[in-house]
């Protein structure tokens, strides 16, 4: 697979994605693709797949060539279906090389066993959790029979467990020699072990192009200029981590410091039913929240922890009393209610109302003031993007925006679903930036979320759901001393809380060396 | 068909089956709104019920658009399950009839307010034909026919064809559009 | 819409649809009360054929009797008519309008009752495939409506969310139709960039129109023997009645 002098632009941009570029793959070889997001990664891999400039329109020069099947799996989940059930969705891929019907019979068992899902043929795709469905896409691109495979970000829209799960099923293929494997991916401690070879992209340039350890190792600091997602640990271990690396730094960072909790009750909850349709979600909840207290629900996917965060959000029914400021949630109007009460949604573009970001913030002032508009802008980077449709934005500026109109007046609460899921670093920084402040002004935070690594350094409480109960209500530490009630809904403790356990386990070793040498 | 490229295809399904589900709950609406209004007054919400047809024209300009993008959203209604769904789609296949037949006089070159406005017009006269025939409006006395008509083509025209209208303007300006004729019509119109 | 065990899912699915729209013709080229009554009771006896259980088919009607008083009312109070039984201000019911109203109430019955027939045995897959194979629906139209279909819950639920935001945001509009102006414009634009990612995916898993089936319908003998007697029985309650 190569390309020489390869230049890509696409119709409605000044400047090409792609810039002279001239690259060879080795079969056999896994290769990833690094870069900050907009610097050709995904249209290399779009290039490679055959799909431009026919599929996808574009401006292609330059020459390049594959050999042999090459198949891609995308990163969303839900967009790479056509059909109804799992049978007919891996049918679809045989059909269309035109396998006979009754090879399909015996091909489709065994794709699914391959990517380990045990499910009946006609289980419909919309009963599947997100790992389960990207699970599923990767078994319809295998059914093409690939000599090559693309991976564009294939975990990013799923959660740990699914992350873990599609790694351990990407490092399996790897092992087939005559397989060829391209992949983009930000979970790079999962993936560097076994990748041969690391291409950087910057600005639709090969900037460098090496082993995982010179790149991530030796060219650490160009790296980290780039602001590109660096490893935790690699190419070091947990436990054989230098002290002064960069990456123990980062590790090393503690947890903010807890503010003592506010005194003054925001929610009250006794004997709360949560349901969601006929299913209920919570029995019997009893829970006080106080102001200035930043609580991060978690539990497994499907659990209901979003049905939770739209019950205290007022917009479904309940039984059982639930109140705010002493007042029982049905006293309250949706007027002064929503004064009190923010809510953040999992899809931004659902939430926003007017036709320029300007309007988007103006409307969420209490009174219009021009002059709040513009530091909101400024504040939230929006600047640029001023008079543009919200729903023309970046993922990143969507997540910004979305939190901004929430948090333009003062909130007693604010209720956000996962509002840093599949952002990049920069934008994660910023949001958990803002909800920081806000939580100092007394804000009470709830939020649901499935970054361990934000509950470790942020959550002043942890709450965990499943089962129709609260499994676990208390600080990050305590949660993480509980192995079994972790793997029962699948959460996994931080590598940053691991590393500082480790610590202090040395230290403590360490100062139990020196008082016997006494 | 084969003129068609796959997105297009998929856009044009997508659109239709999003007004399908729009149309459901616009249909929520019509038994509260009739007694207010009356069963005739009410009649001033047909027009959302064509919008698919200017909509998809609209944004695709190719042939057969109008037709198949209301026949799937009438279909929405079909494969949800509903007990109208059988009548839904012929009644679809009549309103989408209409719709195309005002594109196609102007050969498929002309899609502007004026042209949306008309396919509205004409999805409701296909609409009619179909009640005519099939809901028995020929029995009724004459002033509530024409009264029932009157407001099923003007809100054909202003809720169908112009709100297509302000929908797309308002959906090219998020840019998602640039890659099918109506984004590359503005993007002309521009240089 | 889904498949269940009983005779009338094994149907061909378009041979299946075909017969219902023939018996819907009938009905429509007919204005005899009479013959509407009896093509209402094949549809009966087709809806009780296929698997519904009755209090869910109960259930399923009440809309429709809603739907039937205001159908009815309409065509007896503001249809043509000399006889007249009885008027109070603008409303005139006479005895040829009271007719008119049965029957065209009887035939929407018959219609709820044809669509419940169709939609309790088919499955949605196995009905385009027998578009395609049947009816020679296009391949990649066929194909790209079956894409769509897979939205319908994810468009409700999008619809949903949209109608939170707004309450919450304390967002009211005057008038509906800028209520559907503010849902539709972010549920079109994410499925418009959605749509293009669809598209992406099934060419780039070699999506053509030479291709196998791994959902084939076929027309049988026991289709067409099924189709010669409903159409008959129809067409004769239809001539004879």
């Amino acid at each position: 697979m190569q390309c020489a002098h390869l230049s890509v632009r696409y119709p409605d941009q000044d400047s090409p994605v792609l810039h002279d570029l001239s690259i060879t793959i080795q079969k056999g070889e896994t290769t990833l693709l690094v870069g900050p997001s907009g610097s050709g990664k995904t249209t290399f891999l779009h290039v490679l797949a055959g799909l431009l400039p026919d599929t996808i329109e574009a401006d292609v020069t330059g020459h390049w060539s594959t050999e042999g099947t090459v198949g891609i799996l995308f990163q969303q989940p839900d967009d790479q279906f056509c059909m109804q059930t799992v049978g007919a969705e891996i049918a679809f891929s045989l059909e269309n090389r035109q396998i006979a019907r009754s090879e399909m019979e015996e091909r489709i068992p065994l794709l699914l066993a391959r990517v380990g899902l045990d499910l009946a043929l006609t289980t419909p795709i919309a009963e599947l959790s997100g790992g389960m469905k990207q699970r599923l896409a990767l078994a319809c691109v295998l059914a093409l029979e690939p000599d090559i495979l693309l991976l564009d970000e294939p975990t990013a829209q799923l959660d740990p467990s699914g992350q873990r799960t599609m790694m351990h099923l990407i490092e399996e293929l790897h092992r087939d020699p005559d397989l060829t494997l391209v992949l983009i991916e930000h979970q790079i401690d999962q993936c560097v072990t076994f990748a041969d070879r690391v291409l950087v992209f910057e600005s639709g340039r090969l900037l460098l192009d090496d082993t995982p350890y010179d790149v991530f190792h030796q060219q650490r600091d160009v790296m980290t200029a780039l602001g590109i997602a660096m490893p935790l640990l690699y190419p070091y271990g947990l436990e054989t981590l230098p002290e002064l690396s960069g990456q123990a730094c980062h590790l090393k960072k503690r947890p903010v410091e807890r503010r003592a909790v506010g005194t003054e009750r925001t929610f009250e909850l006794t004997r709360v039913r949560v349901k969601r349709g006929k299913r209920t979600i919570l029995n019997d909840f009893s829970w006080t929240t106080f102001s200035g207290q930043w609580i991060m629900l978690v539990g497994r996917n499907g659990a209901g922890k979003s049905t939770v965060l739209e019950t205290l959000a007022k917009l479904l029914p309940s039984q059982g009393d639930i109140r705010l400021f002493d007042t029982p949630l049905r006293k309250w109007s949706d007027r002064t209610y929503y004064q009190q009460v923010g809510f953040v949604f999992q899809q931004p573009d659902f939430q926003f109302l007017k036709q320029t970001v300007t309007d988007e913030l103006a409307i969420s002032c209490a009174t219009f003031d021009p002059e709040r508009v513009q530091t909101a802008l400024r504040h939230y980077r929006l600047t640029d993007v001023a008079d543009q449709s919200p729903l023309a934005l970046s993922l990143g500026q969507k997540r910004r925006l979305s939190v901004a109109t929430m948090l333009l007046e003062r909130k007693a609460v604010l209720l956000l679903d996962e509002p840093t899921f599949g952002q990049d670093a920069e934008t994660t920084a910023h949001i958990i930036d803002v909800l920081h402040q806000a939580r100092e002004a007394g804000t009470t935070v709830i939020m649901v979320t499935h970054d361990m690594e934000l509950v470790h350094r942020y959550a002043d409480r942890v709450v965990v759901i499943g089962e129709e109960r609260v499994q676990f209500d208390g600080t990050p530490l305590e949660l993480f001393q509980e192995e079994a009630l972790l793997e029962q809904n699948q959460l996994f403790r931080p590598v940053s809380f691991l590393y500082q356990q480790l610590e202090e386990v040395k230290h403590r070793a360490g100062k139990r060396h020196t008082a016997r040498a006494y | 068909m084969n003129s068609w490229k796959m997105k297009e295809i998929i856009v044009m399904m997508m659109l239709a089956v999003a007004c399908g589900v729009l149309y459901l709950g616009w249909s929520t609406l019509w038994l509260p709104i009739s007694a207010i209004f009356g069963p005739v007054g009410a009649n001033w919400m047909f027009g959302i019920w064509v919008i698919a047809s200017p909509l998809v024209a609209y944004i695709i300009q190719k042939p057969g658009a109008a037709l198949i993008a209301e026949v799937v959203a009438a279909a929405v209604e079909l494969f949800t399950g509903s007990h109208f769904g059988l009548s839904a789609l012929l009644i679809g296949f009549a309103q989408g009839i209409g719709a195309e037949i005002a594109f196609a006089v102007f050969g498929y070159r002309t899609f502007n307010t004026f042209t949306l406005m008309l396919s509205g017009v004409f999805a409701a006269v296909g609409s009619m034909v179909y009640s005519l025939i099939v809901n028995g409006f020929a029995y009724y006395t004459t002033t509530t026919l024409l009264l029932t008509f009157s407001l099923q083509l003007v809100s054909g025209a202003l809720l169908g064809g112009l709100l297509a209208k302000i929908i797309v303007d308002a959906l090219v300006k998020t840019g998602t559009l640039n890659g099918y004729a109506i984004g590359r019509q503005r993007k002309q119109r521009a240089a | 819409m889904q498949e269940n065990d009983t005779p009338l899912a094994r149907i061909n699915p378009a041979v299946k649809l075909g017969m219902l729209l023939y018996v819907m013709v009938l009905l429509i080229t007919t204005s005899s009360l009479q013959v509407t009554f009896a093509l209402t009771v094949l549809a009966a006896v087709g809806v009780c054929s296929s698997g519904w259980r009755l209090p869910m088919l109960l259930l399923r009607l009440v809309p429709y009797g809603v739907l039937f008083l205001l159908t009815f009312w309409m065509m007896a109070a503001f249809g043509k008519g000399s006889a007249e039984l009885w008027t109070f201000g603008w409303f005139r019911i006479t005895e040829e309008s009271l007719d008119h109203a049965w029957l065209i109430a009887t035939r929407m019955l018959a219609f709820v009752f044809l669509s419940l027939t169709f939609v309790a045995t088919t499955d949605p897959t196995r009905f385009v495939m027998s578009l395609i194979h049947q009816c020679r629906l296009p391949v990649r139209l066929a194909y790209g409506f079956l894409a769509g279909l897979r939205f319908i819950p994810i468009f409700r639920q999008a619809i949903r969310t949209i109608r939170q935001a707004r309450r919450v945001r304390r967002q009211r509009s005057i008038w509906p139709w800028q209520t559907f102006f503010a849902i539709s414009l972010p549920l079109f634009t994410t499925s418009i960039i959605r749509s293009e990612q669809i598209a992406i995916a099934m060419e780039a898993r070699q999506f053509q129109t030479n291709r196998t089936y791994y959902v084939r319908p076929i027309v049988t003998r026991f289709d067409l023997l099924f189709f010669g007697l409903v159409s008959s029985i129809a067409t004769s309650l239809r001539l004879f009645v």
